[in-house]
């Protein structure tokens, strides 16, 4: 189970450029389905690989379903080679993404990004089209209902105030 | 169309309308007000810079620093045809009804010829015109960085019309050999109009919009902890069914 909050606050405390998706961007505009992961898009520049290696940094971060004990060590050549990391963390499981089908990479999704602020903190999230899109660009059955929520999500905010 | 290709496209513009090589980075940002002003100076003055830091792993060699808040434009860039520049053939292809959508997006791009090579006038390349068309008040409003002010009409056809005419005016206008054009014309609806997709339709259906309602009346902290209650419920649930499993396995 992730720990949201905790999560958010060891990120940004050092200043990890990252930028919120998936299901808790989805709960951020609205959504009442529920999550048990964070979904983050992650600036793959050198300074924010060396923010994030510092930051999650006894968190234990391990890949998910992987059997215990392999050689996984937690550095900035290992998010160099790689691109996207599914981990469980002390914190919960936590997504750490390159890039997301439909939306690219940190930098091009960042023009359609809205700064959220909870628990004292700022945060970049997703805007909901842009959310409504990369959900279609991943073509997954299972975000079908996924996709009808959140167009329900936009026709709801959008209705003139009663 | 990218980021760095807009930032390159916007740059082509300016120096090309002062007759110079050099631009200021707040000239761009001011030139795509769409995007987020921060990642259009990023890359201005990093992802796209010869002579910057080499804070990005991957960078466009399209400008180069020659001094404080000045830039400049590679000379091999600067015989580049400017994406932007547009036009579009008729408005076929809207959706039936596209008239009553309170919003919508229209892109209208210009195709690689696919004809058999022609005469030595026709030239192939790709421009990108993004018109956003929104209703007021009954009447429909076209913006674009294209077109200052707005163009505006009674009927979504006759503003794209207009569009479309300005368009080829300026492509007129701008000189070089004429081209073979095509238009594409890519719709995105707005609230209560959605290109057909009859599953998510039907998930739709049964959406419990009193929880959508009621979500949206919180602030942003209160979804998340209210994501984050229902998720140690969850937890605390599994692991009661797990523990009973457990006991009952025993007995």
């Amino acid at each position: 189970m992730i720990k949201i909050q905790e999560v958010l606050e060891t990120l940004v405390r050092h200043q990890v450029e990252l930028i919120i998706v998936g299901g808790v961007a989805a709960t951020v505009h609205g959504s009442a389905r529920v999550t048990q992961d964070l979904d983050l898009v992650y600036a793959r520049n050198e300074a924010n690989l060396v923010r994030l290696i510092a930051a999650l940094r006894g968190r234990r971060p391990y890949p998910r379903g992987a059997p215990p004990g392999l050689p996984f060590r937690w550095d900035v050549d290992t998010l160099r080679s790689g691109l996207n990391f599914t981990l469980t963390t002390d914190l919960g499981d936590l997504d750490l993404l390159g890039e997301i089908p439909g939306g690219g990479a940190y930098e091009d999704l960042l023009p359609h990004t809205l700064e959220v602020e909870a628990y004292g903190l700022r945060c970049r999230c997703l805007d909901l089209e842009t959310l409504i899109r990369v959900k279609r660009a991943a073509g997954r059955p299972r975000d079908l209902e996924a996709i009808a929520e959140l167009l329900v999500i936009r026709e709801e905010r959008d209705k003139p105030d009663e | 169309m990218p980021i760095h290709a807009r930032v390159l496209d916007a740059a082509l513009r300016i120096c090309r309308g002062r007759r110079g090589w050099t631009f200021r980075p707040a000239e761009i940002v001011a030139s795509l007000p769409e995007l987020n002003a921060s990642s259009v100076r990023t890359h201005v003055m990093s992802r796209c810079c010869v002579n910057a830091p080499p804070h990005h792993p991957h960078r466009w060699p399209y400008f180069r620093r020659v001094e404080r808040g000045v830039y400049q434009v590679l000379p091999p860039l600067r015989k580049r045809r400017s994406e932007a520049s547009p036009v579009a053939g008729p408005t076929a292809g809207l959706a039936p009804g596209a008239a009553r959508t309170p919003r919508a997006v229209q892109e209208m791009g210009r195709r690689t010829p696919v004809a058999p090579p022609g005469p030595d006038h026709m030239r192939a390349g790709r421009a990108l015109l993004s018109v956003e068309v929104r209703e007021r008040g009954g009447r429909y409003v076209a913006a674009s960085a294209e077109f200052a002010p707005g163009i505006e009409g009674t009927s979504l056809e006759s503003v794209v019309s207009r569009v479309v005419s300005l368009a080829r005016e300026r492509l007129r206008k701008a000189g070089g050999p004429p081209v073979r054009l095509s238009a594409e014309l890519r719709f995105e609806a707005g609230p209560g109009l959605e290109p057909s997709d009859p599953l998510v339709a039907a998930y739709a259906k049964d959406i419990d919009r009193t929880l959508i309602r009621e979500n949206l009346r919180l602030s942003v902290e209160e979804r998340l902890e209210k994501l984050q209650g229902w998720a140690e419920a969850m937890d605390e649930i599994r692991g009661a069914a797990w523990r009973s499993r457990r006991g009952a396995g025993k007995t």
